[in-house]
């Protein structure tokens, strides 16, 4: 896995939000993030592509519109950190990440 | 989690009978000084949670490990780095590309489930990566039935591969653990080196001569195919005065093809254009430049002045870059790490068009290379904004073209405040010394009028030569602090004037600077205002109800759109995006953040709340209940990061709290709470 993306509608807003989170996240999990290791990035819909990450993470509102880019990591409440650890773990784990 | 440059740093300071400097370790681990400490202090962290006594860090002496500490990694770690270290897929890589360059043999999975300690699958999914990477060299990786894998491409390609890790994971081939190359021939190599240096009266990059060096006694050790020239080139080669020298020092170890290549990696670092050899035509690098350019004009939305000069600059670089890319010729650029951290935004955006140009060239374009480009770009923006006097600069160097120009970009991104005038050859140096204060040359100039304002430097600017530079211009033109000058004026005024007019006064001399630099406040990333400098009295407001979500939106908005800071397309596109997108904004259970992007009608940054009593649902067929609603309105990708940070940290951590203010004051209070 090299990319996680963050998706929210405008780019601007909820998407840096998650990125920060994610980030926080694999620290406290112990997961190297940079270019070279796991890039983690946030953009708006209409810049995403299918494939322009190992997997996205957006708000419950977007999950069809994101859907069909990549698998996807959706959250009920974008601010509960334990919610995106919860999850972020779970695929992690999937993956052979950690 | 320690990785391989913390343990062999580490390895290093436990074997050392001596402490050793942060310059020391950074020479030998092959990483920025600032690595260094980063790793020092997860050193130190490691050591701390085990109870051993931390690296001692003696001022003038350098780091120095307790001899309990050292035991401590000598029992239970085994001291052989390779035992304890779990290598990352990129680091596993770029050994199997080297391995698989020098065997002879064809390497199996196996092969590398037993040299990385890893499962099957790990290694197929590296030879997925690997196969992405070397493409990018242009070339294969061959599976033979029954032998294994190998790697296929042209000697060309082959070679600046094995250049391209051994310059980027320089600390995974200090130790030469994989037996690649005859240790006693890469000092016989460096001392060659030296040699040349001497009979050519130049110097060159340490960190490129052990690389070379390495490189050439890997390609002995493992006979690797020799690079056949095309004529033109080999004549060229043949004619320069390094060919004479080199064949003098190196005929010994190695056959003439060799001798043309070290030939070619020499002229590559003499000049920083071998614009003699042939690179691509004109048009074809003013097509690539003109794209380079345009693609930062469009990220960046910054409108460029003198474009021409940039693309002049440009133009030289890409011109020698070319050769460099199709030799693979090594080519260090000593301000990486530097621009890297200064230029944060210009470097990731330098890096992105470098990576639509690789595309287009077929080459790989590494971080030296990109830290040019953006060193070009830096520079120029710094030159735009730049309306004081400063001191007039002459260049002179041999032929008055490519060294100077290229010397000319550094210079101007290393002193801030100097003009430099022209780039010239010797013998125009008359017509212009008289109207400039600083001479700064590359070749000795030996006019006893000018001597006192002739500074002579070599064309690869040295860490002494830049130290020099630094202290005579910036002791020149020492400019006043912003925050002095702040000081200064408040204090005059207030004495003369009274408090109140000196703080007005201020504020009117406050926005006419920030006019002044508003165009390249998100380069530097300071400018971005705090949540508690964005959200104040007159933007939070609290109503019972609404009666629906658009109601919300515009209630919520209302003071931004009063005070100009949004337009009123701007909610109304808010809205359609909920119809074409869904609720989106709605980013937590009972919270939503109204946005849209800049070109919607947003002019200035500016954010605002709306409380509600009762929910309102922003959602037709789902439940979307809010009673929270933000208004962001972000002018540019950046502006707004730091108040949204803060904003986000309140969400997630006072959610609680928010929701149950009932007062302006209350919620003032939160808000300035995270505003740290």
């Amino acid at each position: 896995m090299k990319k996680i993306v963050a998706i929210c509608g405008s780019g601007l807003g909820s998407s840096f939000m998650v990125e920060m989170n994610i980030k926080n996240t694999l620290k406290e999990l112990g997961v190297a993030v940079g270019i070279a290791d796991l890039e983690v990035d946030h953009m708006d819909l209409g810049s995403a592509y299918p494939g322009v990450a190992d997997l996205i993470v957006c708000g419950k509102d977007l999950e069809d519109n994101v859907e069909r880019f990549g698998e996807t990591l959706v959250l009920n409440n974008i601010f509960d950190k334990a919610e995106l650890k919860e999850k972020l773990e779970a695929v992690l784990k999937e993956k052979g990440i950690i | 989690m320690l990785d391989y440059k913390d343990y062999y740093m580490l390895s290093l300071l436990s074997h050392s009978y001596q402490p050793l400097s942060v310059d020391d370790l950074s020479r030998m681990v092959g990483v920025s000084r600032r690595s260094i400490y980063y790793s020092l202090n997860k050193i130190n962290a490691f050591l701390e949670d085990h109870d051993i006594p931390k690296i001692e860090n003696h001022r003038d002496e350098g780091l120095s490990l307790f001899e309990e500490t050292k035991a401590f990694f000598k029992n239970d770690m085994h001291q052989d780095l390779s035992e304890v270290y779990v290598y990352t897929q990129k680091e596993r890589i770029a050994i199997e590309v080297v391995l698989f360059l020098i065997n002879k043999r064809q390497l199996g999975i196996s092969d590398f489930e037993e040299l990385f300690l890893v499962s099957r699958n790990t290694v197929l999914s590296d030879m997925k990566e690997l196969r992405k990477e070397i493409l990018r060299f242009h070339l294969t990786l061959e599976y033979d039935n029954g032998n294994g894998y190998y790697i296929a491409g042209t000697p060309i390609r082959t070679r600046s591969v094995l250049l391209y890790i051994y310059s980027s994971y320089t600390y995974l081939f200090k130790i030469n653990r994989f037996g690649l190359y005859d240790q006693d021939v890469v000092d016989t190599i460096l001392v060659k080196f030296k040699e040349v240096e001497e009979a050519l009266g130049v110097s060159y990059v340490i960190e490129t001569k052990e690389i070379l060096a390495k490189m050439l006694a890997t390609i002995k050790k493992n006979t690797f195919d020799p690079i056949t020239f095309g004529e033109e080139d080999q004549k060229i080669l043949e004619e320069s005065i390094e060919f004479m020298i080199v064949r003098q020092f190196f005929s010994d170890l190695f056959a003439v093809e060799e001798i043309h290549y070290i030939t070619l990696h020499l002229m590559g670092l003499r000049v920083h254009t071998s614009h003699e050899l042939e690179s691509q035509d004109d048009a074809y690098i003013k097509k690539l430049v003109n794209y380079i350019v345009k693609r930062f004009k469009d990220l960046t939305l910054i409108d460029l002045q003198d474009e021409q000069i940039l693309c002049e600059g440009l133009y030289f670089h890409m011109k020698s870059a070319l050769i460099r890319y199709k030799y693979g010729i090594i080519y260090e650029n000593e301000l990486k790490e530097d621009l890297k951290e200064q230029y944060q935004a210009i470097f990731q955006i330098s890096e992105r068009i470098a990576k639509e140009v690789e595309d287009m060239i077929g080459h790989p374009i590494n971080e030296n290379d990109i830290a040019y480009i953006a060193m070009h770009f830096g520079a120029h923006l710094k030159r735009e904004r730049s309306e004081l006097e400063f001191p007039k600069v002459l260049l002179v160097c041999l032929n008055g073209v490519a060294t100077s120009k290229m010397l000319r970009k550094e210079l101007e991104f290393l002193l801030e405040n100097i003009e430099i005038i022209d780039a010239v050859s010797l013998d125009e140096v008359e017509v212009y010394a008289d109207q400039v204060d600083y001479i700064i040359t590359t070749i000795p100039l030996d006019i006893k009028e000018y001597e006192q304002k002739t500074i002579f430097v070599s064309p690869l600017l040295t860490s002494i030569d830049r130290d020099r530079l630094y202290k005579i211009f910036n002791n020149v033109h020492q400019g006043m602090e912003f925050d002095d000058l702040k000081k200064n004026i408040t204090e005059k005024l207030d004495k003369h004037y009274g408090r109140e007019m000196a703080k007005d006064v201020w504020k009117i001399i406050e926005k006419e600077f920030q006019k002044k630099s508003s165009k390249v406040q998100f380069l530097k990333g300071k400018d971005q205002p705090m949540l508690n400098e964005l959200i104040t009295e007159d933007k939070v407001m609290f109503q019972k109800n609404v009666k629906d979500y658009k109601e919300a939106i515009y209630v919520s908005g209302k003071p931004l759109l009063e005070e100009g800071i949004i337009e009123e397309r701007y909610l109304e596109k808010v809205i359609s995006n909920i119809h074409e997108m869904g609720p989106y904004i709605v980013v937590a259970p009972n919270i939503a953040i109204s946005h849209a992007r800049p070109e919607d009608g947003v002019n200035k940054l500016g954010m605002s709340i709306l409380m509600l009593e009762e929910a309102v649902n922003f959602s037709e067929d789902k439940e979307r209940f809010v009673k929270l609603v933000v208004t962001l309105a972000a002018p540019d990708e950046e502006s707004h990061l730091k108040a949204l940070g803060q904003l986000s940290e309140l969400f997630m951590n006072s959610m609680d709290e928010i929701m149950s203010c009932k007062t302006k004051e209350e919620v003032l209070k939160l808000v300035n709470q995270y505003s740290v």
